[in-house]
């Protein structure tokens, strides 16, 4: 794998390299722009043929996006995560339907909960889990799910919140105690 | 005569979401053309929790009550990934025997599966007894759960550093009795529904994949090892001490529907096979390690991707933390993903409209597993 790693770096730019926590994982951060080479280099010529997931997290503190390209191989039986950061306020980027057909779901869900444009996507704009949804994509960390919650559905005046059950327990724990 | 256009033809349909041919809430749009499928588009969303949202707002160990619901009835799969990847990441030894524990449940859950999927697919062809029958020996390896963990569907058994609690005395020989009696039950499945005409008429040719697929658009699990596909996680990657069971990956070659129903029915005697194994080699000790107080535990900032076989192929769970006491993302890779979406689209054209039921619960999708 190390031989992989250093023949990666002889032909593109590697920003970071980070061991895994157990041996068949390692993670390397690229540069966005070499992103689709680096995949298909690795897909045709290393055996990483198996995406098995494509994610996003929110780094809002640094405005910034880290999508993430997990692959594997079965000849070598390795794990191999590879990261880039797109900027957070113009959140781009470009689809790898051409390389993996697979994450094309995986983008549209992106696009849907995170806000990720990947442009080439026929499909990223249909609805994928939410409908009719006009609020910020909600899986961003900025996204408020209370204050969502209290003015889609209001204040209910339910009768579980009649009911002061703070105020049951501690008469029962009292009787108890009693006895 | 007025001359039809392709479109005039064309019928569309809609599959579920509530519906007994579909595997939980799903929703299909299938274009027909007569009888024959021309094509379909998948739809999710009806079980939409938001897990992953919230498990970014909860404590580490507070999520164990949501990861199990991530696909019902296979929940071991989903504490064991979520608590190997903490354990991965903050540093945490597990203690032998807690390992072998683990993998005894992973693989009863693994059973159970396989015998209510079995009565699935005999069910959807309208082989009514077989369901009766797997829904009650399922009910067996259920009671083992509720002796063992309490729960029968939901354990939360599984937790970081170890299991929550040792076996209690005597259920190894619970277990091998279990065991035994579903072995001789499963000459009657066999009977019943491998060796059906009507099973195998249909069956057979059903559903063809090209095997290039496999690799193509990351089909994993029976689908693939039906395509002649030597891919197991469990031999691949070995997690927990699967390295130190023997045992070989059950392959076939038919690349159809029938192939797969062959490689779970294989399945089913590997598992008792294992579980047997395990039984056998178990070995004393402890089976917790403390863990620093859970209320205030964080966790190195970090990211790791573990992996395991759950029924349906490679089920693995992507975690990310920050240094903080929450996590920072947690991503689930559903295995029906894949199957559901860009295999399905594949496999549809052509089809008859009464085998598509049979294709869906054959390639064993579950939904909640999609949109989490």
């Amino acid at each position: 794998m190390e031989q992989t790693i250093k023949k990666l770096e002889n032909i593109f730019k590697i920003v970071k390299k980070e061991k895994g926590k157990r041996e068949n994982l390692n993670i390397l951060e690229v540069e966005k722009d070499s992103l689709h080479a680096v995949l298909s280099y690795l897909r045709d010529n290393e055996s990483f043929k198996h995406l098995a997931l494509v994610s996003c997290v929110d780094w809002i503190e640094d405005n910034k996006f880290q999508l993430s390209y997990i692959l594997w191989s079965y000849q070598r039986r390795v794990n191999l995560i590879i990261k880039i950061f797109i900027d957070r306020d113009k959140p781009e980027f470009k689809t790898i339907m051409n390389l993996f057909p697979q994450a094309e779901v995986y983008e549209r869900e992106i696009k849907e909960l995170y806000g990720v444009n990947f442009e080439g996507n026929p499909t990223q704009d249909e609805e994928f889990v939410l409908e009719d949804w006009d609020q910020i994509p909600p899986m961003r960390r900025d996204f408020d799910t209370l204050k969502y919650s209290n003015e889609m559905f209001g204040d209910r005046d339910s009768e579980v919140k009649k009911t002061n059950i703070r105020k049951i327990i501690s008469d029962y724990t009292d009787e108890w105690r009693r006895k | 005569m007025k001359e039809f256009k392709r479109e005039d033809r064309e019928v569309k349909l809609f599959v579920g979401p509530q519906h007994p041919g579909v595997t939980g809430n799903m929703s299909f749009e299938i274009t027909l053309e007569g009888d024959t499928l021309t094509s379909v588009k998948t739809h999710v969303g009806y079980l939409h929790r938001a897990f992953e949202k919230l498990m970014e707002r909860r404590l580490y160990i507070q999520n164990f009550p949501l990861v199990c619901r991530i696909c019902v009835p296979e929940s071991d799969t989903n504490e064991e990934n979520y608590a190997r990847a903490l354990e991965e990441l903050a540093g945490i030894e597990v203690p032998e025997r807690a390992k072998w524990i683990r993998t005894l449940v992973l693989e009863l859950s693994r059973l159970q599966m396989f015998i209510r999927w079995m009565g699935g697919i005999a069910g959807t062809m309208g082989l009514s007894t077989a369901p009766q029958w797997a829904i009650g020996d399922r009910d067996y390896i259920l009671d083992l759960f509720e002796e063992l963990t309490g729960g029968r569907i939901y354990h939360i058994y599984i937790l970081p550093g170890g299991v929550r609690r040792d076996i209690p005395e005597g259920f190894e020989e619970r277990v091998l009795k279990v065991m035994d009696y579903i072995e001789k039950k499963l000459p009657d499945y066999d009977d019943l529904i491998f060796e059906n005409s009507v099973f195998k008429k249909r069956l057979i040719g059903l559903s063809k994949l090209d095997p290039a697929w496999v690799e193509e658009i990351g089909v994993t699990g029976p689908v693939a090892r039906a395509c002649g596909f030597p891919f197991d996680v469990r031999k691949e990657q070995p997690y927990e001490i699967y390295d130190k069971l023997d045992f070989d990956i059950i392959t076939e070659t038919g690349c159809d529907m029938y192939s797969m129903a062959l490689v779970r029915r294989r399945e089913i005697d590997l598992s008792i096979n294992l579980i047997r194994q395990i039984i056998d080699k178990m070995p004393k000790g402890e089976v917790w390690t403390p863990l620093p107080n859970v209320l205030y535990w964080k966790i190195p900032a970090g990211e790791t991707y573990v992996k395991t076989e759950a029924t349906r192929g490679e089920f693995g769970y992507y975690v990310v933390t920050d240094g903080s006491d929450k996590p920072r993302r947690i991503h689930v890779r559903g295995v029906s993903t894949p199957h559901a979406y860009t295999l399905l689209e594949r496999l549809v054209p052509g089809m008859n409209i009464s085998d598509f039921s049979v294709t869906i619960v054959g390639l064993q999708t579950c939904p909640p597993e999609i949109e989490r």
